[in-house]
């Protein structure tokens, strides 16, 4: 194609069109810039966004299906309660879609239910309608309905107290802290494959609390407030101890914030280290050996005893005995009984010694064997936990265990322990970690059932199975999951107060997208299942907590896409302006090509060209540049976090890493914007060039 | 069609006038009438400044009379056909040669073809025709040579060829040797005259050199806006 040839010769810089080359390059670059700029914010929003939204379907789903009044007035639900079969009381939806009578009405042995009531819903054969049941044949007789769903849930209020125990200073080396909340409590579904994605991992502290619980009995933990501390029984203990290890393999431990007694076993018969010396009256009382001998920060001079001096010196061990050389003095030999300490905080690879775990009495005496360099000296041995803690460890992730919650070896579903010494497991959303609650910690979930003569409290043990990320969800910091079963129970004492429970159908399935969809295909078959007046079905954009987040989310979209789109047109008009110096600068080539025979619309075309190639390529560049910013957008987080003192993206609204998927709809728009706000900032300079005339042009040259 | 069955004339010219009224009023030609059979070789003179060069453009429909009509090849020469006629049926050749820089000889002669869209790679009809004229010219050792690169002569000589490039029935030449010494200007004559000769083409010439006028057939001089035969 004739104008195309043209085109791309145009956009070859030359060094006789200096100017020109440098602008359409300033005009590329301004266009990559931009366009880099909005995929990267796009594609950041729109993965927060999705994960906001995969969250808060992780705790409920993308679609809801809710029993109306109609249904708990309806003959199908209230007849439970006068029918012995149903032991006279009425089911929940999840009792009543496994159950396998529909009508547990016997005229025979029941008592008459009362003429008020209405009439049975029956279908044309005459028998009762199971509205339960018929919501999930209407689900599974959908297109699609391999990916879909159906699981009943249970939402109720109760009250959670959790005892912490922590190490402390105090003669029992422990001290226990209350942390009471009054939360609602959902019923966990294993099959949430999208809660996997909002559990927190493990952190440290949690593999040191759930080590240190090993040895905590709950036998008091439904007290109001314990006295004691009970410690498990050592046979116990030792089990338990064995399932810890079984799916934790702790790989390094760390000094603590005291700094740690070095045993003289683990130091090597000869080795050279850079200490800090404290003396006092001259002698050396203690000498720290300090992780990076060129970061150490000594104890402050001004905060020590006049009598009392830091030095830096040398440390050197010759066949066993300690040498000590200060600066400008010779070595001089000290005893082994004066104190070698590392460091605060130094890491310690190490592994458990198994044969401890029937041996120790308590957590402290389990053993471990370090082996670990510290200034180039390698230091081995078998040493006592004692102070020291574990800073790192990694789980069997093809184990089960009643520990925590944990995802099967197939990555697919969650599992919850239930049952166990300590109660169910809970899964407690993020701000209960942030007031200071460990994964282990345990507690109780206490609720109010109604007896004949009063109000009793209810408690039942639970402990720390897991976090989640609620993302921000209004609900999320007072939204804890535990075992139907728990619910069930909590709920059935409510059963007189509806206002403070909620009891549903989830339906879930692979892309939440199609929610709307999904929704107006099951009315239409509710309808024709004759069961539509009985529940309401919502999608998640409905439900109430949540609507504002979703349409705020929309309203923020459209808005940043205009504004998206107003800097794009600035990046572009700078094509205007190269491409009018360009236009000025092949006047006399048009006027030649038009003498010719090219049309003015050829003409009008290379220009155009011109201008749509710049955009493409300036957008082009600008994807390329964002791909590469999305892989590492993290670390490039963390550069600007560290320059700027704090967080750039607070973990508890974005959660702790960024998406670095790049959006295609952010992509679809930037490229078609791009190519088209070019194209058309290349008409004006392409108008010029097909106006001038080339009688005049060749008359002038 | 082969040229036997064509219309005789070629160009026809009725009652031309042009004026430019900036900075003031000023009318370069008047009631100018000319008719051109094919075949011609017509050659332009007058003094600088009398609007040879002018009445050129406006016969090669590079300009617009402000008055009087054009017909070309039958055509009625108006705003929508005037790119087509002068791709097909017009060459231009220019004192300044007016080649495009960037471009090789054989780029620049098969410019016309690539404007026409007809197919230019190495084996299609144009391309060969293109390197049969620039072989014709003597310039086919150096077709793949930037035009920067070449003489004033060798210049103007790939022109020729480019005008040719379409086979177009009229070529229209504005003070060919303009820029060329005599000897130079001697071949360019030649061969804007061979060729006119050899393949019947129509050629309007506008020129001071009186020996080019003499070589053609038909001589005009333009004298107070009209055009007078001599």
């Amino acid at each position: 194609m004739f104008e195309l040839s043209v085109a791309c010769k145009y956009l070859i810089p030359r060094w006789r069109q200096l100017s020109v080359s440098i602008i359409s390059l300033v005009s590329i670059l301004v266009i990559a810039l931009v366009v880099w700029l909005i995929v990267v914010f796009f594609s950041v929003k729109d993965g927060l966004e999705n994960s906001w939204v995969d969250k808060i379907i992780a705790l409920t789903a993308p679609i809801r299906v809710t029993p109306t009044p109609k249904y708990y007035n309806s003959y199908y639900y209230l007849i439970d309660s006068v029918s012995a079969q149903s032991d006279y009381t009425a089911k929940s939806i999840g009792e009543k879609l496994v159950s396998p009578q529909t009508d547990p009405y016997n005229s025979e042995v029941d008592e008459e239910f009362p003429k008020h009531w209405p009439a049975p819903d029956r279908n044309t054969q005459g028998e009762l309608k199971d509205l339960v049941k018929l919501v999930a044949q209407s689900a599974d007789a959908l297109p699609g309905a391999n990916s879909i769903k159906v699981t009943d849930y249970e939402t109720t209020m109760a009250n959670v107290r959790l005892r912490l125990v922590r190490p402390s200073a105090g003669p029992t080396q422990q001290s226990q802290q209350f942390l009471d909340h009054a939360t609602y409590v959902g019923s966990f579904d294993t099959n949430t494959p999208v809660l996997a994605k909002a559990l927190l991992p493990f952190t440290a502290a949690d593999f040191n609390n759930l080590l240190h619980m090993q040895s905590i009995s709950s036998d008091n933990i439904l007290e109001d407030t314990p006295d004691t501390i009970n410690q498990q029984e050592i046979a116990t203990l030792h089990k338990r101890l064995q399932a810890f290890f079984s799916v934790i393999n702790v790989t390094a431990l760390k000094t603590p914030a005291t700094g740690w007694r070095l045993p003289q076993h683990l130091l090597p018969a000869n080795a050279n280290f850079k200490v800090s010396i404290l003396t006092s009256h001259g002698d050396t009382s203690r000498i720290t050996i300090p992780n990076n001998p060129n970061e150490f920060e000594p104890f402050p001079q001004n905060l020590l005893s006049a009598h009392e001096q830091i030095i830096m010196g040398e440390l050197n061990i010759k066949d066993g005995k300690r040498f000590i050389k200060l600066p400008d003095q010779e070595p001089k030999e000290i005893e082994a009984w004066i104190p070698l300490l590392l460091e605060d905080n130094t890491i310690l690879q190490a592994s458990i010694d198994l044969s401890s775990l029937l041996q120790a009495n308590r957590i402290k005496n389990l053993h471990f064997i370090i082996t670990t360099k510290i200034q180039g000296n390698i230091l081995h041995g078998n040493v006592p936990l004692g102070t020291l803690e574990i800073a790192e460890a990694t789980i069997e992730q093809s184990k089960d265990t009643p520990l925590f919650a944990h995802l099967t070896p197939e990555n697919t579903t969650i599992i919850l322990p239930q049952n166990t010494a300590e109660g169910d497991g809970i899964l407690l959303p993020r701000s209960f970690k942030d007031a200071g609650a460990l994964i282990g910690d345990q507690g109780y979930l206490s609720y109010f059932s109604p007896t004949p003569s009063s109000v009793q409290e209810q408690r039942q043990p639970v402990f720390i199975a897991g976090f989640y990320d609620p993302g921000i969800m209004p609900l999320g910091g007072k939204y804890i999951l535990a075992p139907k079963e728990l619910i069930g129970m909590i709920r059935a004492s409510y059963n007189s107060n509806e206002n403070l429970t909620s009891n549903g159908l989830n339906i879930r399935f692979d892309n939440y997208k199609d929610a709307a969809r999904i929704k107006s295909e099951l009315s239409q078959a509710f309808e024709q299942a004759g069961i539509a007046p009985y529940w309401h079905i919502e999608t998640y954009q409905e439900y109430e907590y949540i609507k504002d987040l979703i349409q705020q989310l929309h309203s923020e979209k459209n808005l940043f896409s205009v504004i998206s789109l107003v800097v794009i047109i600035v990046a572009c008009s700078n094509i205007i302006s190269m491409l009018i110096i360009l236009v000025n600068d092949k006047k006399l080539e048009i006027g030649i090509m038009r003498s010719m025979g090219a049309s003015s619309v050829s003409i009008a075309t290379i220009f155009g060209i011109c201008g749509m190639v710049m955009g493409t390529i300036g957008s082009l560049i600008g994807i390329l540049a964002a791909t590469l910013t999305l892989r590492n957008i993290n670390e490039l987080v963390s550069i600007l976090s560290k320059l700027q003192g704090y967080d750039l993206f607070n973990p508890v609204f974005y959660g702790n890493t960024l998406p670095s998927e790049l959006s295609f709809e952010a992509l679809s728009f930037v490229v078609i914007t791009t190519a088209c706000i070019s194209l058309l900032a290349g008409i004006v300079p392409a108008v010029k060039a097909c106006m001038l005339r080339p009688s005049t042009i060749l008359r002038a040259e | 069609m082969n040229y036997q069955d064509k219309p005789q004339t070629i160009l026809r010219a009725t009652n031309l006038s042009k004026a430019f009224y900036h900075p003031a009023q000023l009318e370069i030609l008047k009631d100018i009438s000319i008719t051109i059979n094919r075949g011609d070789t017509v050659a332009i003179m007058g003094r600088s400044g009398e609007g040879k060069s002018t009445l050129l453009q406006i016969l090669g429909t590079l300009d617009t009379p402000c008055n009087g009509g054009l017909e070309i090849d039958g055509h009625n020469i108006t705003q929508f056909n005037k790119s087509r006629i002068r791709n097909t049926k017009l060459g231009f050749v220019f004192q300044s040669f007016h080649l495009l820089d960037d471009y090789t000889a054989l780029e620049n002669v098969l410019m016309p073809a690539k404007i026409a869209r007809v197919p230019t790679n190495p084996s299609s009809p144009a391309y060969l025709r293109a390197c049969g004229l620039l072989e014709h010219v003597g310039l086919s050792s150096r077709k793949h040579y930037n035009t920067k690169l070449l003489s004033g002569g060798e210049k103007q000589r790939v022109a020729i060829a480019r005008a040719l490039c379409n086979n177009p029935d009229l070529i229209l030449a504005d003070e060919p040797s303009g820029n060329l010494d005599r000897q130079t200007s001697q071949q360019i004559h030649e061969l804007l005259l061979d060729f006119a000769h050899s393949h019947n083409k129509t050629l309007i010439v506008v020129t001071h050199d009186q020996e080019l006028a003499h070589l053609c057939k038909r001589r005009y001089n333009l004298v107070n806006k009209k055009l007078v035969e001599i």
